[in-house]
Order: structure tokens, then C-alpha cells, then sequence
């Protein structure tokens, strides 16, 4: 499985996508809310060393690889944008609790 | 002709022929050695460059959110990922101090004054402890240069003496390059993982800036004019085309440290062992003038 910024990289371009392909504004203010969010993750996970074999960081990667398929599935049109969300926030805590940047509550 | 002769006739053609082979080896590793230091020099300087991109890409994309009205302005959104994580900065210095290790090599087997011979020194000492510091910034391991190894490159440096021969120049190269080799290859692979570890991160920072260039013109397109909505677009286009070789460039950029390490790794062979074949070690100097080359291009492309 992909290290976390790798899988947050992955996230966020997915959400870029989302967001060249919306039109509904309020979706829009969820996508870059959550944009930000992740990228603030990715941008203090980048170049530091973390455990891999915790149980946190497999949850984070789980997470991840979840949302990143929800999102990805969204771009494709199988499911609604508004389906993803909820994978994609659970994996932004999932990652938060490795990463420790947030203390997450979305 | 009695067998003295011979023999004697012999033995003479033998010294002139490996005076002649020493000669010319000497030669050409100390050309070697020339052009494996320009091209690495220009390597480190062309991929700092391109971690200064990936640094303002990450800054560029923050601006675009405040400039949106998408993120609050604060001291972090003018700062770019190097500026702010050691680790990576550490990676910028190591590159600097393999640049600079490349130019003082390049300075030895040039230099033609004791001034120059003593710049060259100065700069491999420093080049070197650079490197040692840089790698224990980054990985928190020592890089084990030990003072035994710094008094070997002193000592070579120090042989040169207000001689300028070309066979002093190779035996002080011949000394350096070996010693130095296991520092160059363990943080070239380092950086090359380091590079390969995160794909995508400066594609996404790229993406980000252009999906906020996109949100801005849609919503400010009907109050333009004609010129100023082409001129818009084409810089959405311009935007895409680095979107589309952003990995492909930054891949490179980690092949070039491995490129860099398997060169120095080749000249340090082609000086230590007799039976190594030069042909080997110019193959693996093309190879790194190529990626220099290649990521100077990189480089270029993203000026226009």
C-alpha cells in the first residue's frame, strides 16, 4: 500500500478534479474546505518519518485508499459527489491522527 | 644482433610503450574527470533549480486560495515546503554541496596556480563537510567522514605543492575520488528515494493553482474583454502543458542523483583499477551530461 503522502497527493487531485467539474456551489465550498484540509495534512506529512506498522497509520491508509476510490468513483459519475464525502472527511481524521497536524472535527 | 640486443632492444620498447599508456590513461581519466565534474556541477545547479520550483509551486498554490478568497492570509501561505521543512532543505544543501564539490574537482584537474590549487582544497574540505552535515540533517545518521578520510583529500591536495604536471593532478584526483565515492553514492540514493518516495507532490501543487486560475476566470469572464480572455486561457493552457510532464520532470530529477552516483562510482573504478574499461566511464559521463542537460531544458520551459 502507498505511504500517506503519497494517498493524500492522490486525494487532493481527485478533489482539484471534483472541483473543475462542479458547478453547484455549495458542493464547491465542501470540496475546498476538504482541499484544504488535506493539503495542510500532506504539506506537514512531506519528508518526515513515520512508523508504518502502527495500527494508526494502516487505519490512515486504509482511510485514504476509501476516499481516494470515492472520489475517483464521483469523477466517473458512479456515484453522486455528495457520496464521497463522508469517506473522504473519515480519512482526513484517520490521516489527523497519524499526522497530528488538526486534531480534526469536521 | 646477439641476444643482449635483444633483449636489451626488447626491454626498452616495453618502458616506452607504458610510458606511452601511462601517459595517456593519465590523460584521459584527467579529462574524465574534467567532464564528469562539469556535467555534475551543472546537474546539482540545474536540480536545485528544479527544487526551487517545486518550493514555489507549493507557495504559488496557497496564494492562488488567499487570492480566491478560499484561505485566509497568514505568515505560511508566502512560504514554500522547503522554507518550512528541514528535511527537504537538507536535501537542497546536500545538492549544493555536491555541486560544489564537482566545481573544486573540476578546479584541481584545471588549476594552474597555487591560488586556484588552494581554492580547490579550501572547497573540497568544505564540499565534503557540507555533505556530512546535510546527510545528518536529513537522515540523522552520520555520513562517517571521518578526519582519517579528511586528511587523505589534504594530503592529496597538499602533494599538488606549486607542481602542475598532469601526473600530479591524477595521482591527487586518484586519491580523492575513491575516498569520497561512498559518501557520493549513499546520498545520491537518498536523494533519488527521497525524490521517488512522494510521487505526485509537486503535480498536485501545480493542479491546485491552476483549479483556482480556472475557478477565477470562470468567474470573472464576463467582465473581459476579447484579448484579455485569450490571454487568460492561454495561460490555462500554458498551466495544463506543466501539468502533463510535472511527474515525468521531477522522476528525472531523482534518475539525474542516481546518474550522478553511478558516474563518480565509474571515474573512481576507471582510477583504481587497471582492467576497468574507460569506454564505461565515458558512457555513464554522456549519460549525466544528458540529464543535465535534459533538466536545464525542464528548467527553461518553466521560465517562458
Amino acid at each position: 500500500m502507498n505511504d500517506i503522502v503519497t494517498l493524500l497527493n492522490a486525494i487532493i487531485q481527485a478533489i482539484n478534479t471534483l472541483l473543475l467539474n462542479n458547478t453547484d456551489p455549495a458542493v464547491d465550498a465542501k470540496l475546498w474546505k476538504l482541499r484544504n484540509v488535506f493539503t495542510a495534512l500532506r504539506d506537514t506529512a512531506m519528508g518526515k518519518i513515520y512508523d508504518k506498522t502502527t495500527g494508526d497509520y494502516v487505519a490512515a491508509q486504509k482511510g485514504l485508499t476509501t476516499a481516494a476510490k470515492a472520489a475517483n468513483d464521483a469523477i466517473d459519475g458512479v456515484n453522486a459527489v455528495a457520496t464521497a464525502m463522508q469517506p473522504l472527511i473519515t480519512a482526513a481524521q484517520a490521516a489527523d491522527k497519524v499526522i497530528g497536524l488538526l486534531n480534526l472535527v469536521l | 644482433m646477439n641476444n643482449h640486443d635483444t633483449s636489451a632492444r626488447r626491454l626498452v620498447l616495453a618502458i616506452a610503450v607504458g610510458i606511452g599508456v601511462c601517459g595517456c590513461a593519465t590523460t584521459d581519466q584527467l579529462s574524465q574527470a574534467r567532464q564528469f565534474s562539469t556535467a555534475a556541477a551543472a546537474l546539482a545547479t540545474a536540480t536545485n533549480q528544479a527544487f526551487t520550483e517545486i518550493n514555489d509551486a507549493n507557495s504559488e498554490y496557497k496564494m492562488s486560495e488567499v487570492a480566491l478568497g478560499r484561505a485566509e492570509l497568514t505568515p505560511d501561505t508566502l512560504s514554500g515546503v522547503l522554507d518550512k521543512n528541514n528535511r527537504l532543505k537538507a536535501r537542497q544543501d546536500i545538492l549544493n554541496a555536491l555541486g560544489k564539490y564537482a566545481t573544486a574537482l573540476n578546479g584541481l584537474a584545471t588549476a594552474d596556480t597555487t591560488t586556484a590549487i588552494d581554492k580547490a582544497a579550501t572547497d573540497l574540505s568544505g564540499s565534503v563537510s557540507s555533505l556530512g552535515s546535510g546527510y545528518q540533517t536529513l537522515t540523522g545518521h552520520s555520513l562517517g567522514v571521518s578526519r582519517g578520510d579528511l586528511a587523505v583529500i589534504a594530503t592529496a591536495v597538499k602533494a599538488l605543492g606549486e607542481a602542475y604536471a598532469n601526473e600530479k593532478r591524477y595521482e591527487a584526483i586518484k586519491s580523492i575520488v575513491p575516498t569520497a565515492d561512498k559518501w557520493v553514492q549513499t546520498v545520491c540514493a537518498d536523494l533519488a528515494s527521497d525524490l521517488k518516495s512522494s510521487p505526485g507532490t509537486y503535480q498536485t501543487d501545480l493542479q491546485s493553482k491552476y483549479v483556482a486560475d480556472f475557478e477565477a476566470y470562470r468567474a470573472e469572464q464576463a467582465g473581459l474583454s476579447y484579448s484579455a480572455k485569450l490571454a487568460r486561457l492561454e495561460s490555462l493552457r500554458s498551466e495544463t502543458r506543466a501539468l502533463a510532464v510535472a511527474d515525468t520532470s521531477i522522476s528525472k530529477v531523482a534518475d539525474s542523483a542516481l546518474a550522478l552516483a553511478k558516474a563518480h562510482g565509474a571515474l573512481s573504478s576507471s582510477l583504481t583499477r587497471p582492467d576497468y574499461k574507460i569506454g564505461d566511464l565515458v558512457d555513464a559521463i554522456g549519460q549525466l551530461q544528458q540529464y543535465a542537460t535534459d533538466i536545464k531544458t525542464f528548467n527553461d520551459s518553466l521560465k517562458k
